[in-house]
């Protein structure tokens, strides 16, 4: 199929491939990436699989229906897919989101006027695959035709046919958004493509029990059942945080000690185990500042509470309320004045904003970012900086689901241009950000060849956006630091990096806001950061 | 008189469809939070750069300011100017905007009409009325008819919006476009800009006054009946349609996107919650099996979650 020419009635014809992906349509990024075939070769998607699994759609594969082996499989999978459709339009069922839902349902102009502010359908070189619309669009005609059985239907909202080809490729459609809303920023009529695709991938998992593994089977499910979805447990997560506190008393000359369990704190901080096992200095900074602020902090060692993780936000409402409830739960056990949530930014919209609406009565504890906080501290004067210990350039991601979608914008770039000398926005920036291209939980996901596709078309665009970025000096004679207080983000942008062997051709590290406030405290060992050590 | 007869019956119509259309979305349960910023109401600092009331320290113990103006000063362009459509659409904009633009004229020059009715169009103020009546009527029908045939042809032959044209969607502008088209020819046929009877926005005044005063003694011009005819079949399709939007917009933008209210304890909004956290889902896969006796609350709480772990 050529690209620019696919139709929607394509998407329910069996074919080899809807369509391909061609690096040569990829968005050009800077030199010294800027040669096509100096672009990794993506990974082959074993033929055993693809002989047994639906992976028609594009290149590559997020989840990966078996082929049914029967005519009654095939029916029953579309069964399930109506009879879900059906539930989103049922308030006892969707009370979450049946506003928002019917009215990207019926208003739609298809103006267009949303799908270039796409960072995806951008940096594909505009396959029409991955126009926000166009996964709307087929969703919108299959609810028309076949849910609310609107006479006309095919008429005045285009026909579409509804087969087990049809199901299998949405279900792996609803994989290539990462639910960033940029497209719904745009749009002027207030429809959100975004929104679409959470409630498809909602269909798939609280109907029909299907989701990519990494966020439900890894993620969530293994979050409520051991504590985390890192497979820590309560112990392990303790242990882990104790050798963190060494090195970084190593590190750093100054004694840390977490705090666990505190009753009556004044606040209880919530990071996404991730950081525990991947950028240890994170959790270890925070340590470092609150116990230097003289922070009345602890963290909570309940299972699941001391991980902030909450894929649900991206999948499935009930694994968010499950996941939501316990670290209100756990909160209120230890009389915390309030939750401070750490650099996540699924964390802080899945537990400040989305949950603000399931934690009722007294699981209602206030709850902040640790933007905020920290911007508090870094200017009360209790700590003593020297900003020219962060005398490199210095660039700002902003995480979707922090800034886009909560409005913290400000505090974070404060204590940046405070603490660090040479630092620099991107284009664009703040609420109008492009997403790492990690998001709705795909920096976790890397079966089979989608690290390829996540890192080359969903972040491409950002990858470009932070070399534009030290546009000024691009070489790796000069060191340059992405800060990027988000984990799932740091995830993305670590798998970018390696991809692109970042580190050695612009000597560019990422890593997070508390990281560069400890390397300007006068009072820390110098080089906190290294780019040696990084990666 | 069957023009009147039909006129009421359109007008009701087009009434109970968009009340009913507005109720539907008025009356969904309380819904999760969906915002997306900039939220205007953030007032005009926050909202330059999309910050909202969590960028402060302990933010409910803070008073929430509420800017109605920095609202206005968003809305405002955006219905008049398109001011969206503008930024990320420049290609589509002109014509959308002249679209648009004519049907507000026209929508402005039907509130004029019945306002210079009532006032009687041979007062002062009834003929000022009835000049600018005119005068935005032939811009409106003008603008309006260009903006209808230029977004057909964008629908029809435009790479980016072919594959999402469905029949449906040019026939709402054709649809559109014979409104326009028959004003047109209504005011070739009658004079526009006297302000007697034998003009369009008289011969409309005398249309609205029979109405008014249940009187369809005096006749009309064809043109200008095909023309009322044309309009009032508009009125009784279009809330039916998408296009609706001019009024459910008020959701997607104060309902949704804008929509920052936080849950305070004993609020309205938390006992809409509660009940909501009551209802009974039946979402079937294993790790919820909603079997419509547990609730929400039951299902996400230790209790649904042990019985789903068994
Ligand atoms: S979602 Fe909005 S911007 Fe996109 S096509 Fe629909 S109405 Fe236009
Ligand atoms: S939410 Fe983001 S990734 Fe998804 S369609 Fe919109 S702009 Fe693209």
């Amino acid at each position: 199929m050529k690209k620019n020419k696919l139709k929607i009635s394509d998407f329910s014809k069996e074919s080899d491939q809807l369509v391909h992906i061609d690096p040569k349509d990829f968005i050009p990024l800077p030199p010294p990436y800027d040669k096509i075939e100096d672009e990794p070769i993506w990974k082959e998607i074993k033929p055993e699989f693809k002989e047994t699994h639906e992976c028609t759609l594009d290149d590559t594969i997020a989840v990966g229906i078996p082929k049914p082996k029967t005519p009654e499989e095939e029916k029953e999978l579309v069964d399930k897919f109506i009879s879900g459709l059906r539930k989103l339009f049922e308030k006892e069922n969707n009370w979450t989101f049946l506003q928002q839902l019917m009215l990207s349902l019926e208003h739609c102009a298809k103006c267009q006027t949303c799908v270039d502010a796409c960072p995806i359908y951008e940096a594909s070189g505009k396959n029409d695959l991955y126009r926000p619309t166009y996964r709307s669009e087929i969703w919108r005609r299959i609810v028309k035709k076949y849910v609310q059985k609107k006479p006309f239907a095919s008429f005045t909202d285009g026909d579409i046919d509804l087969n087990w080809t049809t199901v299998a490729r949405l279900i792996e459609l609803s994989y290539r958004c990462t639910i960033c809303r940029r497209c719904a920023q745009t749009c002027p009529v207030g429809v959100d493509n975004a929104l679409i695709t959470h409630e498809l991938r909602k269909v798939f998992s609280q109907e029909m029990g299907i989701a990519a593994k990494e966020i439900h089977e890894k993620g969530s499910v293994l979050q409520l059942k051991v504590g985390s979805s890192t497979g820590m447990n309560s112990e392990v997560v303790k242990d882990n945080i104790d050798f963190i506190d060494e090195d970084m008393t190593d590190l750093t000359g100054i004694e840390v000690k977490s705090k666990w369990d505190v009753k009556g704190a004044d606040l209880m901080l919530i990071h996404n185990a991730g950081e525990i096992i991947a950028w240890p200095e994170n959790p270890g900074a925070f340590a470092i500042i609150f116990e230097a602020a003289g922070i009345n902090w602890t963290m909570s060692s309940e299972a699941v509470a001391y991980d902030g993780i909450n894929y649900g936000l991206w999948y499935d409402d009930v694994q968010l309320a499950r996941v939501a409830i316990k670290h209100a739960q756990a909160a209120k056990k230890l009389g915390v004045k309030k939750i401070v949530v750490g650099e996540c930014g699924h964390a802080h919209k899945a537990l400040t904003v989305i949950a603000d609406r399931v934690l009722v009565g007294d699981l209602n504890v206030p709850r902040e970012s640790a933007m905020t906080l920290l911007e508090d501290i870094v200017f009360s004067g209790k700590i003593k900086f020297d900003p020219s210990r962060n005398d490199f350039p210095v660039t700002l991601h902003d995480p979707c689901n922090m800034v886009r979608l909560m409005g913290i914008v400000e505090p974070q770039r404060r204590i940046l241009r405070y603490l660090c000398p040479q630092f620099r926005e991107m284009t664009p920036h703040g609420v109008h950000n492009y997403c790492c291209g990690g998001g709705s939980g795909f920096a976790i996901m890397s079966a089979h060849n989608f690290t390829n596709w996540r890192v080359a078309v969903s972040g491409r665009k950002k990858f470009k956006q932070i070399l534009d970025a030290y546009s000024d000096c691009p070489g790796p004679e000069t060191k340059k630091y992405l800060c990027a207080p988000c984990s799932n983000c740091k995830g993305q942008i670590r798998d970018i990096f390696q991809y692109y062997n970042a580190k050695e051709k612009s000597n560019l590290i990422y890593g997070g806001l508390v990281e560069l406030i400890v390397n300007a405290m006068v009072d820390v060992k110098p080089g906190f950061i290294s780019w040696e050590d990084a990666f | 008189m069957i023009l009147n007869i039909v006129s009421y019956l359109s007008i009701l119509i087009f009434l109970i469809t968009v009340i009913y259309r507005l109720m539907r979305i008025a009356n969904t349960p309380a819904h999760l939070r969906w915002d997306l910023y900039p939220v205007p109401h953030e007032g005009f600092k926050k909202a330059k750069y999309g910050g909202s009331y969590y960028e402060e320290l302990d933010w409910w113990t803070k008073p929430r300011h509420v800017s109605i103006a920095c609202e206005l000063s968003t809305m405002i362009p955006e219905i008049i100017l398109l001011k969206g459509v503008w930024e990320s659409n420049k290609g589509l904009w002109f014509w959308s905007w002249a679209f648009h633009f004519g049907l507000y004229l026209a929508v402005f020059m039907a509130a004029l009409v019945v306002a210079s009715a009532i006032i009687g169009p041979a007062s002062t103020i009834g003929v000022v009325l009835t000049k600018i009546a005119g005068i935005s009527t032939i811009i409106g029908y003008i603008l309006g008819g260009i903006g209808c045939i230029g977004m057909i042809f964008k629908r029809l032959f435009d790479e980016k919006l072919k594959p999402f044209t469905t029949t449906g969607s040019i026939f709402n502008l054709i649809f559109i476009l014979a409104i326009f088209v028959t004003g047109l020819k209504a005011i070739s046929e009658v004079n526009l800009f006297t302000t007697d009877q034998s003009s369009l926005i008289g011969q409309m005044q005398i249309f609205v006054s029979g109405l008014v005063g249940f009187d369809s003694s005096v006749p009309l011009n064809s043109s200008v009946v095909w023309h009322i005819g044309v309009t009032l079949a508009f009125m009784v399709y279009m809330p039916f349609t998408h296009m609706a939007h001019f009024v459910l917009k008020w959701f997607t933008y104060h309902g949704i996107r804008w929509n920052d209210e936080p849950n305070t304890a004993g609020s309205d909004l938390e006992k809409d919650l509660t009940k909501s956290l009551n209802f009974k889902p039946t979402w079937a896969a294993d790790h919820i099996k909603g079997d419509g006796k547990k609730t929400w609350v039951d299902i996400a709480t230790e209790k649904g979650f042990k019985d789903e772990k068994k």
